[in-house]
């Protein structure tokens, strides 16, 4: 195929949408990276529209400029070469996915208690950024033989395998957000892949009472450790004043000894039963906090303080926002991690529902798009990997959002196109690409 | 076929995004639209501080106009409570800048920390209000702490106004300090809307008009960034200041008694013979009364101290060591001292008003009566009772004192305001105490023999020992009243409060207290009494007011203390001018040894000032001043010294120092004999002490005077009584009364 008729082909609503979000987010980044130290900074925000841009911290913008470049190279290269010719190496891809993700474990660099980078030169990379890309390619092309094979559970092990070696990779970085986004989108595939529809609900459903079971044990576990240690330190006093009050061989001093002897090895056992608990699953401080947004009011200063923060940027701004340059939480520092995961606080607190709508919007208008892609692909492999990616990018928007906006746990997972990042942002243009690669092959009946 | 299931599947993929996005968008709805307002009051208590500005305090000026307590502004540092992880490595940080502040002098970096956090502690509760910690910072330290100001978010070095005082220790204890409100007080004044770290008024004038001076609180309005650093002032509610207060004390007045009085604790030493213990330090006190309305011209209690100290942060060890020298003490009002013979006017008027004697009276004192001795030995001779006010004859009171007995005296020194709260403006004045047989029978409720009232009971409380015990003002006071003709004023110290803008807001007028019922003739006989003492030959202040140019009035105290040392404390009040009275003073020293050698020539300094500055209104000091008069007399001024402009030219035979100068007179140059011990009492021969005496009485003791030897009086059996009183040669003299 000729790069002059791949031009003509290209899906531009698809390439203009992303361009805008990509705009969108440029501009977000230099008004989140923007910290006001003294008064002057906060005239700015009477200035026009035009002019309050050039007064954006431009630092990140540019590195981002760089990210963005450096991606859209890589999607014409996606697009260039033919999705079928990289599928045929999907075995090859499979094994450098595993092989980069062990990498990180071994020599990463650690952020926020977690290993994700490692360094390249003079970048950082994310590997499991591109792992999630490198899986969709490979998941697909295995999935791709095993279609109409997929009606019993035991069919389904293998996929399981297939994805979960470079998945537990992850998972031990730990990325539990990650992870979430290769189950997401292995369910959506397999979907697609004509996998028996009931089957996978019913799987869905075994994991979400797995999930709850899991937490209600937990809590279970928790809550008459926690009880429990407080009896003790009761009847500890207590103890404390009969022995004070009384002498030594008393009645009533053996038998509050006896009590709280009893009541010490309960629980020292409760306390054991516990630990084990989160010996074999999450610790206790990643329990806390994926559920703190359940109540992050429960801890304003601690675990709860970035989602609270989060949740007044967004509040405050109301239905038309601060105007850009005009987030108090954005701009007085009381938001962390704002030009990264929280970029979306930023977008409520300055833009206002009115914005948070606009790129709601784009984000659907994407996703729509790639969906009529899966539609119009030439073949079964190129739809598999439309709805792969179409797939991976909602989960990303949705979990992003969610996170943002208090109702879903707070995860590592940027908002794609949108938050800082090189890794994300060239990952994403890569997965775009692929779009655009199954697009500008689809079926020859529409021409 | 295919197609379309596969249309049905993007179909569903698609509601299904579609869906997740629906409820994200219902989602931004209830927080953006329905709660937004919510979120953005919290938005604004993030970034937004109110910083309460501390109002000046109102100015206390002196009666001239002249500013004794203003304000000055410091630097003071407050923490905001971050609640962050590194609000330890911050107090850490700040601990070490501190360390070697004056208002944490002598505390190490550890213990620095611990008092910052428990100030935070207090007031977790109000999380984005700023907590202070420490007050007039130095200027290094304040650089220091901009140095790093970045390692010390949350930290805000502020400009506040705290006490300035230009003339130092000047009228101090009277003033009182001020400090930060504690939690008592808080919990006291709750309705009032103090705050934790407001100022308060903790004693002295302070404390008093404590709701006059305080003013009203402002408010900053502060733009901060999440690390507390402001950002930008977004408006100040400007503080009302104080009202101001002014005083009926005059300064320069205040400093020329302060200097005399330390002069005199001086010679308490040297010449008094005082024997101090070690770990004593002596108090004075003189008060000086405007006879006309009971305004409080000066008012000087010794040790002073500089309440400065307590403007910049006073330190547990200077606070400890004021309080152990009883610096913050104001001693005019809040120590009692016993009078001695200063009390002699009380038992003078009960004795004319009572009837017991005449005005002519005359005994001859042979110089003791029964047990007791009179301070001069060999006695006065012929004496009456102007007489025995002059030369202090104690044989007189002796006499006639325990005729008259306690009810009699006791109702004539409550009259004089003896034993009452003066009512002055002052917090924590001492009422003193009257001498009275149910006082004596609640003290000594186990003795049989000492709950009783006895003779040497009234003898002793009619030279003004045993328990009586007054406060320097109450002295002043009662020596006003004598001086006015039996008006007793209530003693004031401000005048008037005025607002900043100098409105007169109120004023104090004189308040009259009563009409004394004492008769006229009475008083003028007790007048000229006094009067006498300031007279040659023999008067006992007649050295002191020699080459005075105003005639004067005066009585002299030498109170014993009661002490194993035998220490006795000063005491003089005088009033001038003897015709038309101004001023009433009275000066306490104690262990100062002798009233009118030690304490006397303190009062004469104080009046030669008072009149001098009454002449020079304009003067700006007692020096000035008195330059000022040598050059109108056209006098140079003699070499380092200012000469006392009311100096008469000496005596032959008595080097009298200059009025101004050394005024510690020694005794041998009192003029003629009678002050040449002055009121000493001699020493009592033993036959006075009744056999088996307690060894703890000191043998110099005629009576027990204070709590000092209360053993002594049960073995004074009244049957040991003996020496009647000498043979009268005149016929009005009373035959002694029988003891009750």
């Amino acid at each position: 195929m000729s790069i002059a008729r791949m031009v003509k082909n290209l899906d531009y609503t698809l390439l203009f949408t992303a361009a805008g979000i990509i705009l969108f987010g440029l501009v977000v980044i230099g008004s989140a990276t923007l910290e006001f130290t003294n008064e002057s900074f906060t005239q700015l925000k009477n200035l026009n529209f035009i002019t309050k841009l050039a007064h954006l911290d431009f630092e990140f913008v540019l590195k981002q400029i760089q990210w963005v470049l450096i991606g859209l190279f890589l999607m014409a290269v996606m697009i260039y070469l033919p999705y079928e010719d990289l599928v045929k190496h999907s075995r090859l891809l499979y094994i450098f996915n595993l092989l980069i993700l062990a990498a990180v474990l071994i020599k990463g660099q650690t952020a926020y208690g977690a290993q994700r980078w490692i360094q390249l030169g003079p970048a950082q990379f994310q590997p499991s950024e591109f792992s999630k890309l490198l899986m969709i390619l490979t998941f697909a092309g295995f999935l791709v033989k095993k279609r109409g094979n997929l009606n019993r559970f035991r069919d389904l092990i293998p996929c399981f395998l297939y994805v979960g070696a470079p998945m537990l990779l992850i998972l031990a970085q730990p990325d539990l957000g990650t992870s979430m986004v290769f189950v997401a989108v292995m369910f959506a595939m397999l979907f697609f892949a004509d996998a028996k529809p009931l089957l996978l609900l019913k799987i869905i459903g075994a994991g979400t009472v797995l999930v709850a079971c899991l937490i209600s044990a937990h809590a279970y576990l928790h809550d008459t450790d926690r009880a429990l240690e407080k009896q003790l330190a009761a009847l500890e006093q207590e103890k404390k004043q009969v022995m004070a009050a009384n002498a030594a061989n008393s009645p009533a001093v053996e038998e509050v000894e006896k009590k709280y002897n009893n009541l010490l090895k309960q629980s020292e056992k409760a306390h054991k039963r516990h630990e084990k608990f989160h010996k074999y699953t999450l610790k206790e401080y990643q329990m806390t906090r994926l559920f703190i947004f359940l109540n992050p009011q429960s801890d304003l200063l601690g675990d709860g303080y970035q989602l609270w923060q989060s949740l007044i940027s967004i509040g405050s701004g109301g239905l038309a926002g601060k105007g850009l340059l005009g987030g108090t939480q954005t701009h007085f520092t009381f938001l962390p991690v704002r030009h990264t995961d929280f970029i979306f606080s930023v977008v409520g607190e300055e833009f206002g529902f009115l914005g948070a709508l606009v790129l709601l919007g784009l984000f659907l208008l994407i996703i729509y798009r790639g969906i009529r892609i899966a539609l119009e692909a030439r073949d079964f492999l190129g739809s598999l990997l439309a709805v792969g990616v179409v797939s991976m990018f909602a989960f990303h928007v949705f979990v992003n959002i969610g996170m943002t906006s208090g109702i879903m746990p707070v995860t590592g997972i940027p908002l794609p196109l949108f938050s800082y990042g090189g890794s994300n942002m060239i990952m994403n243009l890569m997965a775009l690409g692929i779009l655009l690669n199954v697009y500008v092959r689809r079926r020859k009946i529409l021409f | 076929m295919e197609h379309k299931r596969l249309e049905k599947k993007v179909r569903f993929l698609f509601a299904l995004v579609a869906g997740a996005f629906l409820v994200l968008v219902v989602r931004l709805s209830f927080l953006q639209l329905v709660e937004a307002a919510r979120y953005q009051t919290q938005a604004r208590a993030n970034h937004q501080r109110l910083i309460p500005v501390t109002p000046p305090r109102g100015d206390i000026i002196d009666r001239n106009g002249e500013r004794i307590v203003g304000n000055r502004p410091v630097y003071t540092v407050s923490v905001t409570y971050l609640g962050l992880q590194d609000t330890d490595r911050i107090v850490n940080t700040l601990a070490n800048l501190l360390a070697g502040e004056k208002a944490y002098e002598g505390m190490s970096v550890a213990q620095i920390k611990a008092s910052l956090q428990e100030k935070m502690q207090a007031e977790k509760l109000r999380l984005y209000e700023p907590v202070h910690v420490a007050a007039g910072v130095s200027l290094e330290t304040v650089a220091r702490i901009e140095e790093h100001r970045l390692d010390l978010p949350g930290v805000i070095i502020d400009v506040q106004p705290v006490r300035d005082y230009p003339y130092g220790d000047l009228l101090a204890p009277v003033l009182g300090y001020v400090g930060e409100i504690e939690k008592e007080q808080l919990e006291k004044n709750k309705d009032k809307g103090y705050q934790m770290g407001d100022n308060f008024g903790k004693t002295g004038l302070e404390s008093q008009y404590e709701e006059v001076l305080r003013g009203k609180r402002g408010a900053r309005l502060v733009e901060v960034d999440a690390h507390g650093r402001p950002v930008r002032d977004l408006g100040v509610k400007a503080p009302t200041p104080g009202n101001n207060l002014l005083l009926t004390v005059d300064a320069r007045l205040q400093r020329a008694a302060q200097d005399a009085l330390a002069k005199g604790i001086a010679g308490a030493r040297t010449v008094g013979g005082a024997k101090v213990p070690k770990d004593k330090t002596l108090s004075a006190a003189a008060v000086v009364l405007d006879v006309r309305n009971g305004e409080v011209l000066a008012m000087a209690s010794l040790p002073s101290y500089d309440p400065g100290v307590f403007a910049r942060g006073v330190t547990s060890k200077e606070y400890q060591e004021l309080t152990k020298a009883g610096a913050l003490r104001n001693h005019c009002i809040e120590t009692t001292y016993i009078p001695g013979s200063t009390f002699k006017m009380v038992t003078a008027t009960a004795l004319l008003e009572g009837g017991i004697v005449k005005p002519e009276t005359t005994i001859f004192d042979p110089g003791y009566y029964k047990t007791q001795k009179d301070w001069k030995p060999g006695g006065h001779g012929r004496v009456d009772i102007r007489r025995a006010l002059k030369v202090s004859c104690d044989t007189f009171f002796y006499m006639f004192g325990a005729q008259a007995g306690p009810e009699l005296m006791g109702k004539y020194a409550r009259e004089y305001g003896l034993g009452e709260k003066t009512g002055i403006d002052l917090p924590g004045e001492e009422a003193g105490l009257v001498p009275s047989r149910e006082h004596k029978k609640e003290i000594w409720r186990n003795h049989p023999w000492e709950s009783q009232w006895h003779e040497y009971d009234s003898t002793n409380m009619a030279i003004g020992q045993g328990e009586n015990k007054y406060t320097a003002l109450q002295l002043a006071n009662y020596m006003a009243t004598i001086a006015n003709g039996g008006k007793l004023y209530k003693p004031h110290l401000v005048k008037k409060v005025v607002s900043p803008d100098g409105k007169t807001l109120t004023e104090f007028s004189p308040q009259l207290i009563r009409q004394v019922n004492v008769s006229r003739e009475t008083l003028k006989i007790i007048q000229e009494g006094v009067h006498q003492v300031t007279l040659p030959p023999d008067g006992t202040a007649s050295g002191v007011f020699a080459g005075a140019a105003y005639q004067a009035a005066a009585k002299t105290g030498t109170a014993e203390v009661g002490d194993a040392a035998g220490n006795k404390h000063a005491l003089f009040l005088a009033y001038a001018p003897y015709e038309n009275p101004e001023v009433a003073v009275s000066v306490v020293i104690e262990y100062g040894g002798m009233g009118s050698g030690v304490a006397g020539p303190v009062a004469r300094e104080i009046l030669d000032a008072y009149f001098l500055l009454k002449n020079d209104p304009e003067a700006k000091s007692l020096e000035e001043a008195k330059r000022k008069a040598a050059r109108q007399r056209g006098e140079q001024p003699p070499p380092g010294a200012a000469t006392g402009p009311q100096q008469a030219p000496q005596r032959p035979g008595e080097p009298s120092p200059p009025a101004g100068q050394a005024p510690l007179r020694q005794g041998p140059e009192q003029p003629g004999p009678p002050a040449q011990q002055s009121e000493r009492r001699p020493s009592a021969p033993p036959e006075q002490a009744p056999a088996g005496g307690s060894p703890a009485s000191p043998p110099a003791q005629q009576e027990p005077p204070g709590q000092a030897d209360q053993r002594q009086p049960d073995q004074n059996r009244p049957e040991q009584l003996p020496l009647q009183p000498p043979p009268a040669e005149q016929p009005p003299v009373i035959p002694p009364a029988p003891t009750r």
